[in-house]
């Protein structure tokens, strides 16, 4: 394999601070970086731990944001709640295949991929699949780079339910569903974030140094 | 100062792989040869234009916040919008904890990051003591993408076109001031990273104790 010829900076005996990026020996381990004083992890604590029960936490509220209306538009009395879908399905109806299309990538396809993907991390590390390291960091950075995007149907809703308050004539009122799925956005955020790369990589660091030590 | 083991050598953010410290040619990055993570890029001035984009962002940041991003008029009413209504909107729908991310995410987080990257950037480019800039440091490190006016601006092009069969819909001057506001962020991000500050705090550290 055409990775084993690195060596991990654990390995031989330093480790990184993830905040200034400063180097120190491994037994500084718990102790605090003495450039930003953050205290010092070779790899992040309890860092599937965290990440997973933030994924699982997410998938527990994707049902509620997709089923619950995430707002009420009333006209003249009368209108219908609508939930993200049948935003969608309206803005296609009226012919905006674009703005549709943006909406339907940004608050369906990126959270459903970025709760997939991160699946897919944490479940090839548990059963330590025998899949490229580099793509998984690819796919780490998608998850991570994408994945504050999903927050726009949120600020859309609060851009309609400021501007459309016109009494009996036209009002817009938020729904539920919006808090669900705020909370699905900012929890995949949070997978992603106590995810440490790092561990993807440890799999695939020649493995003599550990043989000798146990 | 002695040389230790420790500043020859980088390692990986993301990988954690240990590289020989190389010296770098201003506007020169170095990539991670194994995961291609990018590990430090030298900047021309970072200090110097991250000072200039942070006093850009700080007085665009007042009009972005308070005047109307857009106007509505439907059979002679008009109503405007601006970030703080959208959400006190929210807020009065009873949806208290979507008005807070609103509020945290469009206005809290990008105006904290202004004003952090304006004490770091001073502090370093005037040689100022600067007693509370590691914490300033790390928080804005720690803010690295929770900051999310580029997205209200994306949200507010969708309700427009949401609306434009049923309503007149003008611009306001404040988003204006929120088109310019992004842009100084995006330059900002481009332009000015921690890691070159935490080097120059690493070095004032040094040059410190070398003269008590």
């Amino acid at each position: 394999m055409s990775t084993g010829e690195y060596k991990s900076a654990r390995q031989q005996g330093f480790l990184l601070c993830r905040h200034c990026h400063s180097l120190h020996s491994l037994e500084q381990q718990h102790q605090r970086c003495d450039v930003c004083q953050t205290p010092l992890h070779s790899r992040m604590e309890h860092t599937l731990q965290r990440s997973w029960a933030f994924l699982i936490a997410s998938v527990i509220c994707f049902f509620p944001a997709n089923l619950l209306p995430i707002m009420t538009f009333k006209s003249f009395g009368s209108g219908a709640p609508s939930t993200i879908m049948s935003g969608i399905i309206e803005l296609f109806s009226k012919g905006f295949w674009g703005i549709g299309l943006v909406v339907l990538v940004a608050s369906i396809v990126i959270p459903c991929l970025k709760i997939i993907g991160m699946l897919t991390l944490l479940l090839s590390l548990k059963f330590h699949w025998r899949t490229s390291a580099r793509q998984k960091t690819w796919l780490y950075r998608g998850v991570e780079w994408v994945g504050r995007w999903s927050m726009l149907d949120i600020f859309v809703i609060a851009v309609l339910v400021a501007l459309v308050q016109l009494g009996s004539l036209a009002s817009i009122s938020p729904g539920h569903g919006a808090t669900a799925f705020a909370a699905v956005v900012i929890l995949t955020m949070l997978s992603a974030l106590n995810f440490d790369t790092r561990l993807i990589w440890d799999k695939y660091a020649p493995t003599d140094t550990q043989h000798h030590d146990t | 100062m002695m040389k230790t083991p420790t500043s020859s050598f980088i390692a990986c953010h993301d990988c954690d792989l240990l590289i020989a410290r190389t010296r770098l040619q201003k506007g020169q990055s170095l990539n991670c040869p194994r995961c291609h993570a990018k590990l430090f890029h030298a900047r021309l001035n970072p200090i110097e234009r991250g000072l200039a984009l942070a006093i850009t962002s700080l007085i665009l940041f007042l009009p972005a916040n308070l005047l109307p991003i857009l106007s509505l008029s439907i059979f002679g009413q008009q109503q405007s919008e601006t970030i703080l209504q959208s959400v006190l909107s929210l807020y009065d729908g009873g949806l208290a904890i979507v008005a807070a991310v609103v509020l945290i995410f469009a206005v809290l987080v990008p105006g904290l990051q202004i004003l952090l990257l304006t004490y770091i950037t001073a502090c370093l480019q005037f040689s100022i003591a600067g007693h509370y800039l590691r914490q300033s440091l790390n928080l804005y490190h720690t803010l690295h993408g929770w900051g999310m006016l580029e997205i209200y601006m994306i949200g507010t092009l969708i309700a427009v076109i949401k609306l434009k069969d049923i309503a007149n819909l003008e611009p306001g001057l404040g988003l204006y001031c929120l088109a310019g506001l992004i842009f100084t962020t995006c330059l900002t991000n481009s332009l000015f990273d921690t890691q070159h500050a935490w080097q120059m705090v690493k070095q004032r550290r040094n040059s410190g104790e070398a003269q008590p």
